[in-house]
């Protein structure tokens, strides 16, 4: 029997903390693989015929029932090194992870922002639902991580789109009440992601989510001041911790009165009820409109999504 | 960073030239062409041109689809898919195995292509790019070393 992943001091003691967190099935869905996934690219070729080609070469397919044109994939090959990587028939990306982007309703020749783009993943994923019609910025402020997502959204054949490299939190001084839809895919500590990595719960500090929650909510704020009045905003992290979660969610409803949280809620997805309160801090009633899941929900992703309208 | 578009006159050279490469008869008139420096060309849409003008950082525009060299025009990946059956003359359908060998960056034999110097490969309805022909009967695909499947990921 293989040794259980030892969690840090910290992290031990958060997961103590969370009340709906069953700790043993966390160390246990973390020490899983995460199931294999892609989304066809449907700006090159017919869904259906990707799926053909992809069947004949000896693929076994599984539509992902909450995101158009995601699979789950068995393969004897490398997928992220295949032929059709390669070509940019498909995009390999996790489950879970296609939820914000399909959450966001994008429309074809709508003005959208993501607003923390690299490498790609929601970018491609939201072009894709555009059918390249529109105007996607792709924003972007690590020069390091630029150059990835450059490359994926030529690999996918993206034409629609544009990239900036700008400070997100800076982003709607100058592109204030202008798009239909944004994203903010918010760097986190990725505890929901912890089976691609074991050192993050190993190395976890607390400092961490305390330093992330403060650029989260600027991130968040800068968001949704770039949409227009009746605009969409999708927030989305992959990590279980309320102070990166519920906590950016609600104090945004506190900052800005014509923030208004829809419910998320994908029947086909086991979730959970984000919190009301954690260590002392209090939470808005609407976060709990949100969708939450921990890793061993679904056997995938942790994932935290919410969607926010902007008002009048 | 200032992006400008193609202007008439240099349009009407794109043209002509796919035209004598590939047979291509005319340019999608609902994408705008951009010079991207190397004599290569990108596609984009004008609302987004537009509104690249209105905001700040812009770090690039558009997808790269066209590399024009001193013998003629060299399609990628993406600007032969988005040709695609447009695409008249100079196109060659590969096998299966060929595309495995295609993208990793080796040579496929034809040699029956004539005195042509760029073709297209083709998969189905997939469109792979261009290839130099070179005079020994093979044709070397030009995709760039980011794209190419590892030789040791083939079976």
């Amino acid at each position: 029997m293989s040794r259980p992943i030892e969690l840090s001091d910290d992290l031990s003691g958060l997961m103590e903390g969370i009340p709906d967190m069953e700790v043993e099935l966390y160390r246990e869905a973390i020490t899983r693989p995460l199931p294999e996934c892609a989304r066809v690219n449907t700006l090159k070729m017919q869904e259906a015929e990707v799926v053909q080609m992809l069947e004949e070469r000896g693929w076994t397919l599984r539509p992902v029932p909450w995101a158009r044109y995601g699979y789950f994939i068995d393969s004897t090959e490398g997928v992220g090194s295949s032929v059709y990587h390669m070509a940019g028939l498909i995009y390999i990306q996790g489950p879970l992870s296609m939820l914000p982007a399909e959450s966001l309703d994008v429309r074809p020749g709508d003005r959208v922002l993501d607003l923390c783009a690299a490498p790609g993943s929601k970018s491609t994923q939201m072009a894709q639902l555009m059918e390249n019609r529109g105007v996607l910025v792709c924003n972007e402020v690590s020069t390091k991580r630029i150059r990835p997502l450059i490359s994926n959204l030529q690999r996918f054949g993206v034409l629609n789109h544009l990239v900036t490299q700008v400070d997100g939190r800076r982003f709607s001084r100058f592109a204030s009440h202008t798009f239909d839809r944004v994203l903010v895919d918010v760097p986190c500590s990725s505890l929901g992601i912890a089976a691609k990595d074991w050192s993050l719960v190993r190395t976890y500090s607390k400092t961490v989510s305390e330093r992330l929650s403060r650029l989260q909510l600027s991130l968040l704020i800068s968001a949704f001041d770039c949409l227009r009045e009746g605009g969409l905003l999708v927030y989305s992290t992959c990590t279980v911790h309320p102070l990166e979660n519920e906590w950016p969610v609600s104090n945004l409803l506190e900052e800005r009165d014509s923030a208004e949280v829809l419910s998320l809620r994908p029947s086909v997805l086991k979730s959970r009820s984000p919190l009301e309160e954690w260590e002392g801090l209090t939470f808005r009633s609407e976060v709990k409109r949100c969708f939450k899941a921990y890793p061993y929900d679904n056997w995938a992703e942790g994932f935290f999504v919410a969607l926010i309208r902007r008002g009048r | 960073m200032r992006i400008e578009p193609l202007s008439q006159r240099e349009l009407r050279s794109l043209e002509g030239e796919l035209k004598r490469c590939y047979g291509i008869e005319s340019l999608p008139k609902d994408l705008v062409f951009l010079a991207a420096g190397e004599r290569k060309l990108k596609v984009s849409r004008v609302e987004v041109l537009e509104f690249s003008r209105t905001i700040r950082g812009v770090v690039n525009v558009g997808l790269y689809v066209v590399k024009m060299t001193r013998d003629g025009s060299s399609l990628s990946l993406e600007g032969s898919q988005l040709f695609g059956e447009s695409i008249k003359k100079n196109l060659i359908e590969l096998s299966e195995s060929e595309v495995s060998a295609w993208m990793t960056g080796g040579p496929i034999i034809r040699t029956d292509l004539g005195d042509v110097t760029y073709v297209i490969a083709k998969f189905k309805n997939l469109y792979l790019g261009s290839g130099r022909v070179g005079r020994d009967g093979r044709v070397y695909p030009q995709i760039p070393k980011w794209r190419r499947v590892p030789e040791n990921e083939l079976d």
